[in-house]
């Protein structure tokens, strides 16, 4: 399963690597990343249909995290990519803007590792 | 102070009118020709007669004063041997040339023998005949000298002579004249000696004219209870007066007194009581000045109402007579009622008629007079640009006219419509000149508008401090008009007990005389008058009554005002200190949710990246536990080396942490002001990410691109770092507001951006905010700073984020806070601090 995550923290790309060590060794997973939203777009143009999952940053400076869910979803449809938003702050507006929007499944941050294993694990299973 | 207003009004009116006449008329080249004429063609007695008293005022004009006055006496000998009165006519003309410049009264016709001569003439049905008169000048300040010299060598003529009438003049002449040289001892000698003249003469309005000039300089040395005394005895006299005709000539000269030592009171009630007595005698011709002096005196000084009325009735008369000399002079004050009723078309209306009526280049006094008033109009339909070129023009004028009074006041009209436009820095500079002018001068009205404006205007600035001061200097005038209204009203009531003992006095007498000649028929009469004198009496006593009710009402309302205005500047002071705590907090608030999000972050990466530590070294001990052939030594130094990578990054976010939790806490303590060696880059990076995230997180839809451009050069630099920090979260916080508007207006294809760069100069560092927003319109550019100006919508902005930041970075700093903005392209602050 290929993932593209985005997030505007260059750090993240390590912390991806290394908690996802034995995943991407076992070529289970495969990441990609962009740090911006503009980033991620020009990434999803060249790679067209293989990124499934999109785990992005609500918060960004420039493009935000819920334009580039409502330009993937309006966009890439066939087939849809799975979108997960993480946001530093569980609040009902941005929770009902990506909802609205299409968004997948929520995560905040402080990232919780397992958790987001498991969910990519539910998703790899289905 | 009043008395100055008056006197400058009409000694400049007729000063200009003298003047463009005086160019015209040679008195010298008319007396050589007269002289030609009497010496070649004296037909009858009559005409030669004529010819001589025209001749002798003629010199008079001239300052020839005892040629003069010989060759008057001639013609009213020759007149007196034809048995015609007009020659009694023609020598009191002469007498009232002598004596034009001895302040019998502030207007020309006013004066006592100038009205004596007029009613001489009425009595004999002639009409005024009086050419001379119009053409007077006044006297100077450097011709007093030589006018006193040439009056002590008429004085030594006629005292060889023995005439008793024309000394009795002279002495009054020279007392009023060495009175303005401020010879006080010579002129009450002169004086006493006139008084002791005119009584012998038994011309009791001329001898109180001359003892109401000897408290006149009387004033200027001796006690105030002699003065007191003597004025006393002076009311006294007018109220036990039985002629109608005396009584009105003296209430005239008790009004000029008054009005002379600035009690405008006073002043008005006698003015009023003359204008009672000559509407008796029907005296219409001086009725008009009457009622020209009492409209102008009480537009400024009373109801504008009733000095439009007065005015009115000047105007009727006028009419009904057909006298229109100086009737601009009317127009131009029926102008400035109307501009204080607020009535401005009727204003414009009397203003054009009077621009009609004379000529602009001999008459400056009455072009500035319409430029003040035409500045004022404007003023009044909120047209402030449109009239400070009037006020200017106005200025001009009376300052070359030395009318320091109405110089003062048109500055202070420019200051105050300075300040309407938003111009301060004008408005403070034209309110200083106005008040500087008005202090030296003691004018109290100047220093209240001035004084008033210029409070304003450095509390718009938010320069507190100044505007204190100037409002103290306003409420210590304001104190001082109190006082001056105290005086007067103490005076008032001297009076008014004076009145009822002088009216009890005439009550026994009238009971006496009654009882003695209760069946003499003429005694009926006698009582009828007394009726008439008691009324006008209880009249005058019901006027003061009146008018001190209205003066204490006064009192009360304006110290109940001062109080109103201390207690506003004590709330004032604690609200602003509340305002200013309150604008921190805001911007605390800001900053909160920006935190919130900055410090998950680091967070996010200290607790995953020590996760993955403990996921390693469990990897790590696994393989050391296997048999030393099956152990993959690579992959242990794999991991050894991204646990040392993964500590520096836990390292690296736990310090980013603790720098967030640092800045926030530095931003809600008050400013320690101690300045550090800071690095400016850092602290403008970090607020712009704080801004940034604190406005996105009130308003999810926000977005904007930002850029920085840091001069790596500056280094450290020396300043107080929460300060300036929050001065660099302002302007970002302003930034981002801008451009959200803009982005709000819908324009396609507008890209919002924040730039922030800094930049080192010289020995200076400059901070640049940029934002390609709506720009600042010219009309609030000067507002900006100003505490508590805010475009933002009520209850959303404090008003004091950049007067505080102004304050931080000029006065925390010596640095400059500048703007550059171009409406509609955007707005860059740009700080410099030296280093």
């Amino acid at each position: 399963m290929k993932i593209l995550v985005v997030d505007d923290e260059t750090d993240i790309q390590m912390l991806f690597e290394q908690r996802f060590r034995k995943e991407i060794r076992e070529k289970i997973l495969e990441f990609a990343f962009a740090f911006s939203g503009e980033d991620a777009l020009s990434y999803l143009n060249g790679h067209e249909h293989e990124a499934v999952l999109i785990l992005s940053d609500i918060n960004m400076p420039g493009m935000s995290g819920l334009e580039l869910l409502d330009h993937i979803k309006s966009k890439y449809t066939k087939p849809p990519p799975v979108v997960m938003m993480i946001t530093a702050y569980g609040d009902d507006e941005n929770f009902n803007t990506a909802k609205r929007l299409g968004a997948d499944d929520f995560l905040t941050k402080p990232v919780d590792f397992a958790l987001l294993k498991e969910k990519l694990k539910m998703i790899a299973d289905v | 102070m009043k008395k100055l207003n008056l006197l400058y009004i009409f000694i400049l009116a007729f000063s200009a009118n003298a003047f463009s006449q005086h160019k015209t008329v040679s008195y010298a080249s008319k007396i050589d020709s007269l002289e030609i004429l009497l010496k070649n063609a004296a037909k009858t007695d009559t005409a030669k007669a004529h010819q001589l008293a025209y001749l002798g005022q003629l010199y008079i004009c001239n300052d020839q004063i005892t040629k003069g006055l010989i060759l008057s006496k001639q013609a009213y000998e020759m007149y007196q041997k034809l048995n015609d009165p007009v020659g009694r006519g023609y020598f009191l003309q002469a007498m009232a040339l002598v004596t034009r410049d001895a302040g019998t009264a502030s207007n020309d016709r006013m004066s006592l023998f100038y009205i004596k001569a007029k009613w001489h003439f009425d009595q004999m049905e002639l009409s005024e005949t009086f050419p001379l008169y119009q053409q007077m000048h006044y006297v100077q300040g450097n011709i007093l000298e030589s006018r006193t010299l040439e009056l002590k060598k008429a004085i030594e003529y006629f005292e060889k002579q023995g005439d008793n009438e024309i000394l009795a003049v002279l002495f009054y002449a020279i007392g009023y004249n060495t009175h303005s040289q401020n010879l006080v001892k010579e002129s009450i000698t002169y004086l006493d000696r006139s008084f002791a003249l005119f009584k012998q003469l038994k011309q009791p309005e001329a001898a109180f004219t001359a003892y109401l000039t000897k408290i006149l300089a009387l004033k200027k040395t001796s006690s105030t209870e002699q003065v007191k005394q003597m004025e006393q005895n002076a009311i006294k006299q007018i109220i036990s007066s039985a002629d109608s005709r005396e009584k009105s000539l003296l209430c005239l000269s008790m009004f000029t007194y008054y009005y002379q030592i600035g009690l405008e009171a006073q002043a008005l009630e006698y003015l009023l009581k003359a204008i009672t007595g000559f509407k008796e005698i029907n005296d219409k011709q001086t009725l008009i000045r009457l009622y020209n002096i009492a409209g102008d005196e009480i537009q400024i000084y009373g109801s504008p109402k009733k000095g439009y009325e007065f005015l009115q009735k000047e105007l009727a008369l006028r009419k009904e007579l057909n006298v229109n000399d100086d009737i601009t002079y009317t127009y131009i004050t029926l102008s400035f009622c109307l501009i204080k009723l607020k009535n401005y078309d009727e204003a414009l209306k009397y203003l054009s008629l009077a621009e009609e009526l004379f000529n602009k280049n001999d008459n400056p006094y009455y072009l500035a007079k319409c430029f003040d008033a035409r500045g004022q109009v404007l003023m009044g339909q909120q047209k402030f640009p449109e009239a400070i070129p009037y006020f200017s023009k106005a200025a001009l004028i009376f300052k070359d006219q030395n009318n320091q009074w109405s110089e003062s006041y048109q500055y202070g009209y420019i200051a105050g419509c300075y300040y309407e436009m938003g111009n301060l820095d004008e408005s403070i500079r034209y309110g200083n000149i106005s008040l500087d002018i008005g202090k030296q001068n003691n004018y109290i009205p100047v220093t209240l508008m001035a004084s008033k404006v210029l409070s304003e205007a450095h509390a718009r600035q938010g320069n507190n401090q100044k505007s204190y001061e100037y409002l103290k200097v306003y409420s210590d005038t304001k104190d001082k008009l109190l006082q001056n209204d105290i005086d007067n009203r103490l005076t008032d009531l001297e009076t008014q007990s004076l009145v009822q003992e002088a009216q009890r006095e005439k009550e026994k007498l009238e009971a006496q005389t009654y009882i003695k000649e209760k069946e003499n028929e003429q005694q009926r009469l006698w009582l009828i008058g007394i009726g008439c004198c008691l009324l006008i009496v209880m009249f005058a006593a019901w006027f003061l009554h009146k008018s001190n009710r209205d003066k204490k009402e006064a009192n009360k309302l304006l110290n109940e005002q001062k109080t109103q205005i201390e207690e506003a500047m004590v709330h004032l002071k604690a609200t602003q200190s509340q305002l200013i705590q309150s604008e921190k907090m805001a911007s605390l608030g800001e900053l909160t949710a920006g935190i919130a999000h900055e410090i998950q972050n680091p967070l996010n990466f200290v607790n995953n990246f020590s996760e993955v530590n403990k996921e390693l070294i469990e990897e790590l001990k696994t393989e050391k536990s296997k048999p030393i052939n099956e152990r993959d030594e690579q992959l242990e130094n794999e991991l050894l080396n991204d646990i040392i990578s993964n500590e520096e990054k836990i390292n690296h976010h736990g310090k980013r942490a603790d720098a967030i939790v640092k800045g926030m806490l530095q931003h809600s303590r008050s400013s320690s002001g101690q300045k550090e060696p800071t690095d400016i880059n850092a602290l403008a990076d970090e607020y712009l990410r704080l801004s940034y995230h604190g406005i996105r997180a009130k308003d999810k839809s926000f977005n904007a691109t930002l850029k920085t451009d840091f001069d790596e050069s500056i280094g450290n630099v020396n300043i107080i770092p929460q300060d300036i920090g929050r001065v660099i979260l302002n302007l970002i916080t302003n930034a981002f507001y801008a451009v959200d508007e803009k982005k709000k207006q819908g324009k396609p294809g507008y890209d919002p951006t924040v730039s922030v760069s800094t930049k080192k100069v010289g020995n200076k560092v400059e901070i640049s905010v940029k934002d390609n927003g709506n720009g600042i319109p010219d009309a609030i550019k000067e507002k900006i700073f100003q505490p508590f100006f805010t475009t933002k919508p009520t209850g959303q902005g404090t008003g004091l984020g950049l007067s505080m930041s102004y304050d931080i970075v000029t006065k925390g700093h010596t640095g400059e806070l500048n703007v550059l903005t171009q409406e509609n392209e955007g707005t860059e602050f740009i700080i410099i601090i030296p280093t």
